[in-house]
């Protein structure tokens, strides 16, 4: 099953081998090919680039083409304000400045920067389509009607809400027109981006956005396509209606609990993503910091159904190490990125290992990256405790924690690819693998039966 | 109405928002806009956030979901589009 087929299993809310991962990668790809975001996103050739530079050092299980939500607006007369380091923001609002929904027309592949977004989502298709899964994002109708119309919206949707259900006629019609422009390139996966429904209550979500979103789901359907619905911001009162709208995957951020939106997701039988923090972990945050997140993230998204994402778009200016820690603990691969990343540090360091087979004891080195703040670490500590009960006599472990370059030279020296791992005598027995307190005592138990202890 | 009215708006966003936020901090922006036209004694401070650090000395900042609004040292919203008219019951109440 190569990255492609994970990740849409996973869409799907089938179980897989290892937890797909998506990386939302937009203006971040100007800043890993050298421009700024307003040349990539006016540049086809940029686009490109900048997916394949991301495939390339992130390793992902699916990629979006761009993350631009000001597309469609542009088309429709919304003057844009381009920046170096951000998407660009919407500076006019057509339908509160005189005009109606008359005089506008629903934008098509000539339009806009249409042309341009189209033909890097065929190129990008065509260079990585066979490998990962691609994405193309849609501005969900509630987001292109704020646009269009400006804040004004919130007290029409009181005032006059049969000038609301026009405008959702038409931004729906525009929603579903670009999801066809996108499937016709040939992506795999449709998102509906739709961040501002989390500004509005459950009962506005019912009557203004659900009756025109589910259509658009149900078209992505028909044309055998996977969908997802991106919100971001606090959509936690939002998750049961956006289901009822039936996408295959719902994509949250920091504001939702993981937790409580798989539990609603699964029970509608919707695949849920999301949601490493953007700000503190992946712009501010350490490589350590952001691996710690995501083992925390993919302890409690599981196997089955969950994708592993950041909560939207990824600041053009995070460092390219964070998000490739992330990568190494998605494939189990943390050591070998430390390795490369704390290189120079670990040059001096010179580990000894006992002579574990001549110990008079069974030694067990617990490799975490702390238990007190990484769930995971904590269960595999938690485990070893109640595993030895009652043989401690026979029995020396430690935890050796990474964020402490000793460990890290530990770790590397015992050959442990991934944490949490439970080393026995020196061989890496549980790797991120949490194990029952039953299974690890009877391992302790045969160890100490076979050095006789 | 006259300057001198001491009402102090600090809108808080970071400097790299992601696009959910770069759109609300857009019409945060608006309505600031909007505000400033007819309470022309308004003092409004944009503040962009560049690191962890910054999120710290910002006074009234209790949480920390961007763009946040702060009037007079008081937090009002954190990473929601503010309703203009509750914006002005807050302001009209400062300047009693």
């Amino acid at each position: 099953m190569n990255s492609k087929e994970l990740l849409l299993k996973s869409m799907y809310n089938g179980e897989v081998e290892r937890v797909p991962w998506v990386p939302f990668v937009g203006c971040h790809a100007a800043s890993l090919i050298g421009v700024t975001a307003e040349e990539y996103f006016k540049n086809d050739k940029y686009i490109v680039n900048g997916a394949e530079k991301a495939f390339e050092l992130y390793k992902p299980d699916g990629l979006p083409v761009t993350f631009d939500l000001q597309v469609e607006a542009e088309a429709l007369g919304c003057k844009l304000i381009y920046s170096d380091t951000n998407p660009p923001s919407v500076a006019s609002h057509p339908l509160a400045e005189g005009k109606k929904i008359e005089d506008l027309k629903i934008p098509t592949e000539e339009d806009g920067r249409f042309p341009i977004i189209l033909k890097a989502s065929r190129e990008i298709v065509k260079r990585l389509g066979d490998r990962i899964a691609i994405y193309g994002l849609v501005t969900g109708p509630f987001t292109l009607a704020l646009h269009l119309k400006g804040t004004d919206i919130f007290y029409q949707m009181i005032d006059e809400p049969e000038e609301i259900h026009k405008l959702m006629t038409f931004c729906q019609k525009i929603s579903m027109n670009s999801a066809r422009m996108y499937i016709d390139t040939g992506v795999d996966v449709i998102a509906i981006v739709d961040p501002m429904t989390s500004q509005i209550s459950p009962s506005s979500f019912e009557e203004f956005v659900a009756p025109y979103i589910t259509p658009i789901f149900a078209y992505i359907k028909e044309r055998k396509k996977a969908s997802s619905l991106f919100v971001c911001g606090n959509a936690t009162r939002n998750i049961e209606a956006m289901c009822k709208c039936q996408p295959n995957n719902i994509s949250i951020d920091e504001n939702v609990d993981l937790r409580y939106a798989k539990e609603i997701c699964h029970r509608y039988g919707i695949s849920i993503g999301g949601n490493i923090r953007l700000t503190v972990t992946m712009l501010f945050g350490t490589p350590l910091d952001n691996i710690k997140e995501v083992e925390n993230l993919m302890q409690i998204g599981g196997k089955k159904g969950y994708i592993l994402s950041p909560g939207c778009d990824i600041p053009f200016n995070t460092p390219p190490e964070n998000i490739r820690a992330i990568a190494s603990a998605v494939y189990g691969e943390v050591a070998e990125f430390m390795k490369q990343d704390m290189k120079n540090n670990l040059e001096e360091i010179d580990i000894e290992l006992p002579d574990y087979k001549n110990e008079k004891k069974v030694i067990l080195d617990v490799i975490t990256l702390d238990s007190e703040s990484c769930a995971p670490c904590q269960y595999v500590v938690e485990a070893v405790k109640s595993a030895i009960k009652g043989i401690e006599n026979k029995v020396e472990w430690k935890e050796y924690k990474i964020k402490e370059k000793e460990s890290v030279a530990r770790m590397i020296k015992l050959k442990v690819p991934n944490i949490p791992t439970i080393c026995i005598d020196g061989e890496p027995v549980y790797i991120s693998i949490i194990p029952s307190v039953e299974e690890l005592r009877k391992t302790i138990e045969r160890v100490i039966a076979e050095k006789g202890l | 109405m006259e300057a001198g009215y001491g009402v102090r708006i600090d809108v808080v966003s970071l400097s790299e928002p992601c696009s959910a936020c770069n759109i609300i901090y857009g019409f945060v922006k608006e309505i600031m806009e909007r505000l400033k036209k007819k309470y022309d004694f308004l003092e409004i401070n944009y503040i962009e956030i560049k690191n962890l650090r910054d999120i710290y000395s910002i006074e009234g900042l209790e949480v920390e979901k961007f763009p946040a609004i702060i009037i007079n040292g008081e937090q009002i919203t954190a990473g929601t589009i503010p309703d203009i008219k509750e914006l002005e019951r807050i302001i009209l109440e400062e300047i009693g």
